[in-house]
Parts: C-alpha cells; structure tokens; sequence
C-alpha cells in the first residue's frame, strides 16, 4: 500500500512520465481516468497518442524540442484525446531530465480546463471575427466612421482618411460635428440626431467639409449604433464620394443647355439660307439650291460635333465644301496653307463662304471646265496681332464679270462673313479669272464664343447689300 | 541591410565542400547546435535563422513574400550567391527539406545534393495519397497556435516593450528557444502545413538523402515510400529514432547517417 500523503494516484491533477523515445512510462489513475484508459494498457503508449491529432503537431514541433532543449515548458493549453476520439482540454506543464544534453525522462501534470479551454475557443472565435471585421472595415472603399454618444469620432478608416484628408490620428477623438459638419448644416444637426437615435436609417446626397476647407459632394448613410442593453451609444456613418457622379451631371446639364442653343443657332441660319435663297431661285430651283446649302451647312455640323464642338481645323472645313461639287483631291483643285484652328461660329462662317465660291465656280466659274483651275491658300501673318488671310483664285475658266444680281451667295462671301469675324473681303473679277480675298484678326477666330445671335445673319444684313 | 545581417548568417568551420543547415516549423538554427561541430572539422559551415525565426531581422518578415516556401527558397539563394560558393550540400529540417529542394531546383549550380531530415511534401491526405492528416487536423494545428499565444504573448510582452535598461530581460529571452512572433508563426504554420509541394520534389535531379524517423507522428512510412518512389535520385535511411526532431534528440545517430551520405556521394 503506497503512503496516502505521496500515492500520485489521489492528486486531483494527471500526472505522467515519458522515456526519452516518447513511450508513457507512469500515469496515474486521475489522469488515466480522464482518458478512460484501463489500468493496465495491452500496449505500450506513446505520449503523442494521447494528443489530438493538432496536438501531436504541436508536440513535436514545439513541446518536444523546448524539453530537449530547454527543459521545460508550462502553462500549454492543447487536447488530450481519448481512445474513442473524444477530447478534452488540458494545461500541461513538462520538464524533463537531461542526462549528458539529451533527454532521459519527461516528467508531465495535467489539469483538465474544458470550461476555460471553451472559454478561451470561444475568445478566439471572438477574435478572429473581430479580426475579419475589422480588415473589411480597413479596406473597404466607403469612408466608414463611428461616433459615440458624446460626438466623439471613434473609428475612422482608411478610405475616410482619403475622402476627408483627415488621417486616423487627427480624426479619432475629435467632434464629429465640429470636424465635418458645415456650418449652414449644424443647425439642424441636432435635430437629426433624435432621428437617428430614435432607429431613422438617414440616406442622402450632401456636402462635407474636407480637411482643406472646400466642400465635397458624398452619399451617406447613418445608422444608430445601440449598445447591448439596446440604449444608443452613438452612430455609424459610411460616405461615398459623389463628386465625379456629380461632375457628370454638371456635364451633362451643360450639354443640353449647349445643344439647346446651337440648334437655336442653326434654325436661325436656316431662316436666313431660306429667306436669301427665296429671293432669287422659285419652285423647283430653289428647293435644289436651298438642298444644297443646307448640305454645306450640315458637313461643317459634322467636322464640328466630330471637334466635339469646340474648334476645326480650316483646311478640313474648306476641303469638305467641295465634297458635294467635286473630288476636292482633284489637281483642279489645290488647297494649301498652315494649320489654322477656328472657332465654331468662324467654322459656320467661313464654310458657308467658301460653298458659295465653289458652287460659283462649278455652275461658272474655273471648275465649270475641265482645265481650270481653283487655288485656295491662306496664310498667318506675324507680328503682334497676327492676321489670317484666304485667298480664292481662280485661272483657266471661262471669261468673267461681275454679277448682275446679289443673292445669297455674295453675301455669305461679304457681308455676313465680315460681321462674323470682323474681317474684310474683296472681290476682283478679273479678266484671267476671279479673286477673292478675305482678311481677319486670327484671335477672335479661335476664341470660344458663348453665345451669337443672328445679329449680321437677319434682316439688318439687308443694309449690306450693295 | 544584405540577407546574410538579415538572416543572421554564421558561418564556422573550414573545408573544402560547403554544407549550409536550415531549421525548420517553430525553432531556429539553435536546432543544429549538437551536430554544427562535427561539420565544422571538415566542411565550413553555413547555419542561418528563417525570416521570421531566432535572431532574423523579423521586421523584414512580408506575409507576401513569404506567403509560400519560394520565398525563404529566395532567401537561401541570395545568401549563397552573397557568400559566393558553389556545389553545395544543402540540410533541410522538415518544411525547410522542400525549401531546399525548391532552390536546387532553380538554381542546380548552387546546390549540388541535399539532405532532407524528416521530409513530407505534403502533410494532407489527399486521394491514394496519405500525408497522414486530415486538412481539419491542420488547421487545429493554428486552433492550438491562437491559444498558447495568449500565454506567449505575456512572456513576449518585455520584448515587445522593449527595455533596453533591463538587459538581463533580453539575455532571458535570447536563451528561452523556440520563442517566436505569434503573427508569424501562425503565417509560417500555414505556409508548412498547409501547402502541397508533391510536384516540386518529384523535380529535385540532385542526389538527395531522405531521413525519417522510425516513430515520427507527422511523416508516417507511406510518405517515406511515396518520396523515394517519385524523387528521381533519393535515397532513403529510417533513423532508429522517434519524435520528428533526430538532429535534436539523437544528434549523433543523424550526424553519422548525413556524414555516411555525402562520403558515399563524394565517392562517386
């Protein structure tokens, strides 16, 4: 009969030796009883066999070594396994006899701790959860910030620091209010408070104050945050930055209002094509002439919107205006001249102008013969305010005069393309073919006008008429 | 900061033919420490501590790249390039047996045979193939990680604190092994046991030795027989030994076995 006072077998804790090849040499009955293992084990055990399979893992990788090399190792929480696979938790504690630095024995107690080791599982589910939450929350592309009961910003994320300019630092423990809200707004900040305290999930578009002053357009939600007596313990609120949507739609009304305007624009030029065509062509005639015009005004359209409305390039304005007349790569036909960028009411103006020259010189003129021949060059002059200048000869036509009658065509080569562009035109109808000069300030050529009016296009051009 | 200061690269011993030792899961190169000598009388020798391990400037430590074993494997390559040898024998202590074999692979002039102690390249069953544990069982294995790193974390806790006023604290710490960055060893635990390197090794042309333990619970025999039958030049010996640590727990019987193969290699 051991001695009570030192028989392992009624200490409340597992007790246990290990040889130095891993085989239990003594476990006492405490221990033995928590694995249900018999008294007296058929076969020779291994310490690792009554590990979980985890466990044996962990032994051999960590325990075994810290013994053959340190000696000792306590406080390790890890399972014990049961021969009908069920488990148990267990803080153990090692140290073992080194004898000339190997290990003859290992010395082993064990105290079961299934409810703290449930505890601990469920600490570390906790964690891992937290741990998963709170990386969502760092890389989400919404500005996520909560604030307590007190206003006090408490959580501010990275895309918050992006949005606001405002890091983590200089946010968290400031007044939300004060660091965000504009000041128009505050007013009625309080108010929105109750909403949301009261369980109002508040969704809108506004404006925040970013940290260098100027305010941004974001969506928000905001939520009440309740704690876990169900009492409100401050809020969260995810912003999203707007303020390319918002641009967008700042575009888009801009857009309109531009289309809204050209399309005025054009009607009023269509009025006039009509009105001038009218006096001079009927029936028939004029609905061919007037086709034709609107034809010239429609390819200028197109060099414009494909411009997306803003400047064209002369040498592309004037070659499309024969596109309807003749192959404009013809060798009738020379083009030439530097690279020159119009603004959309000179693009109109001058189109429509050398149109009419050309129409003139197919029905009449140096193109009505196969010889003849159309020079179109133009130039830039230098100095401080540099001038450009069109110059329209014709050689090899037929012989030429000067117009009995002026219809729309001189006036869209005169009057109108002066009072467009403030320039000058001249006419020479000489004997070895026509000439046709114009001569304008380049600047206001290719700066972008806002609005025009039919000033120059309506019945006051009348008074132009020579 | 070069890769020999940053794995805290030692080099000892005297010799012709270059050997270099890499520590594998959970401890560092203090592993080797009771068969270095026995090398260092004829080779010169090469240990060094994995990034994230020992005395390794563990704030270099990028989950990135060291998300897989080609990571160290670059880490092994850069330090031999730095030394500038050549044919080297090349000993690798569990996971770190598929670094070495992942860098032979790359760079054949490097390493000229290796030495895998306690070799599995995959620890998971998987079809006919029997790794010996189950994914679940593994991934207990990080279970019990996040547990007994709450008692670390204490014993961590002056080093984390830094005091440089208290150096006893730090002389402590150096000599109590094994202790690691939980973060990391949670990381590297994942790269060893969760990862699958049966394809990497079945291209290792170098005479290779294969040491496994008799009763090691982590590489069962079916492991031994599928390395030998699918590495074209391996070569195995079962240690009369238990545990999965021999160079730890029988340092001579696994310095005779590695000393025995590369004389028989060198003979031929």
């Amino acid at each position: 009969m051991t001695d009570p006072k030192i028989d392992p077998d009624l200490w409340p804790c597992g007790l246990m030796v290990m040889d130095g090849a891993g085989h239990v040499q003594q476990i006492n009955a405490t221990l033995r009883r928590w694995l249900g293992l018999s008294d007296a084990p058929a076969a020779p055990l291994r310490f690792v066999d009554l590990l979980s399979r985890a466990g044996r893992i962990y032994f051999e990788t960590h325990l075994r070594p810290l013994l053959a090399t340190q000696g000792h190792f306590s406080e390790v929480s890890i399972e014990m396994e049961r021969p009908d696979g069920s488990r148990f938790g267990v803080f153990l504690n090692g140290k073992a006899r080194l004898v000339d630095g190997a290990m003859a024995e290992a010395h082993f107690c064990v105290f079961q701790n299934e409810q703290r080791q449930r505890f601990e599982r469920e600490l570390v589910a906790k964690r891992r959860e937290s741990d998963e939450f709170r990386s969502l929350v760092r890389s989400s592309p919404q500005a996520i910030v909560s604030v307590d009961f007190n206003l006090i910003i408490r959580a501010w994320n990275p895309a918050a620091e992006k949005l606001f300019g405002y890091s983590e630092a200089e946010a968290v423990g400031q007044r939300f209010d004060m660091l965000l809200i504009p000041s128009e707004e505050s007013a009625k900040f309080p108010q929105k408070l109750l909403r949301l305290a009261a369980g109002e999930v508040l969704r809108s578009e506004t404006e925040r104050r970013h940290k260098d002053g100027h305010l941004l357009p974001v969506e928000r939600s905001i939520a009440a945050i309740s704690d876990k007596s169900q009492e409100y313990a401050g809020f969260v609120a995810v912003y999203s930055d707007i303020s390319a949507r918002k641009a967008a739609d700042a575009q888009i009304k801009t857009l309109l209002h531009e289309i809204n305007h050209r399309s005025k624009n054009l009607l009023t030029i269509v009025q006039v094509i009509a009105r001038q065509t009218g006096r001079l062509y009927q029936g028939a005639e004029f609905l061919s002439v007037f086709n034709k015009r609107l034809a010239s005004l429609a390819a200028n359209q197109d060099i414009l919107i494909k411009n997306r409305g803003e400047n064209a390039e002369l040498e592309r304005i004037v070659t499309t205006q024969f596109a309807h007349l003749i192959d404009p790569k013809t060798p009738q036909v020379r083009i030439s001249g530097p690279k020159v960028v119009l603004n959309e009411k000179t693009s109109q103006a001058i189109g429509m102008a050398i149109f009419e020259l050309a129409t003139n010189a197919v029905k009449y003129g140096a193109l009505s013969q196969g010889k003849g021949i159309v020079t179109l060059t133009w130039e830039v002059s230098g100095g401080q305010r540099p001038e450009l200048t069109i110059t329209w000869a014709e050689a090899g036509g037929p012989q030429v005069a000067a117009p009995t009658r002026r219809g729309f065509g001189s006036q869209a080569t005169g009057p109108i393309l002066e009072s467009y562009t403030s320039g000058k035109t001249t006419r020479d109808y000489a004997a070895g073919g026509f000439r046709w000069v114009f001569t304008a300030p380049l600047e206001p050529l290719a700066q972008r006008e806002e609005n025009w009016t039919d000033a120059g296009l309506g019945e006051d051009t009348e008074a132009h008429r020579a | 900061m070069s890769k020999l200061e940053q794995c805290a690269v030692k080099v000892t011993g005297s010799g012709e033919t270059v050997i270099v030792f890499l520590h594998g899961y959970g401890c560092d190169s203090g592993m080797w420490r009771k068969m270095l000598p026995a090398f260092e009388a004829e080779f010169r020798v090469i240990a060094y501590d994995l990034m994230g391990y020992g005395r390794s400037d563990t704030a270099q430590y990028d989950a990135l790249r060291y998300a897989t074993l080609e990571g160290h494997a670059d880490d092994l390559i850069a330090i031999l390039d730095e030394l500038q040898v050549k044919n080297v024998i090349a000993v690798g202590h569990s996971v770190s047996a598929m670094t070495i074999g992942l860098a032979a692979r790359r760079r054949p002039d490097l390493i000229a045979r290796l030495v895998m102690v306690c070799p599995s390249p995959s620890y998971a069953n998987d079809g006919d193939y029997l790794g010996g544990f189950d994914k679940s069982d593994l991934l207990g294995l990080l279970d019990i990680l996040d547990v007994n790193y709450l008692g670390w974390a204490r014993d961590m806790a002056p080093q984390i604190m830094g005091v440089p006023d208290r150096p006893e604290l730090g002389a402590e710490l150096s000599d109590s092994f094994c202790q690691t960055d939980p973060d990391i060893a949670k990381h590297f635990a994942k790269v060893t046991f969760l990862s699958d390197h049966r394809a990497d090794v079945k291209a290792i042309a170098q005479p290779t030795l294969v040491l496994q333990c008799r009763d090691d619970v982590l590489v069962p025999p079916s492991v031994w027989s599928w390395l030998t039958a699918n590495m074209p030049d391996a070569q195995l010996v079962v240690l009369e030994a238990s545990g999965h640590c021999p160079h730890v727990s029988y340092p001579e019987a696994t310095t005779k076995a590695v000393m025995a193969f590369i004389h028989s290699t060198a003979a031929a």
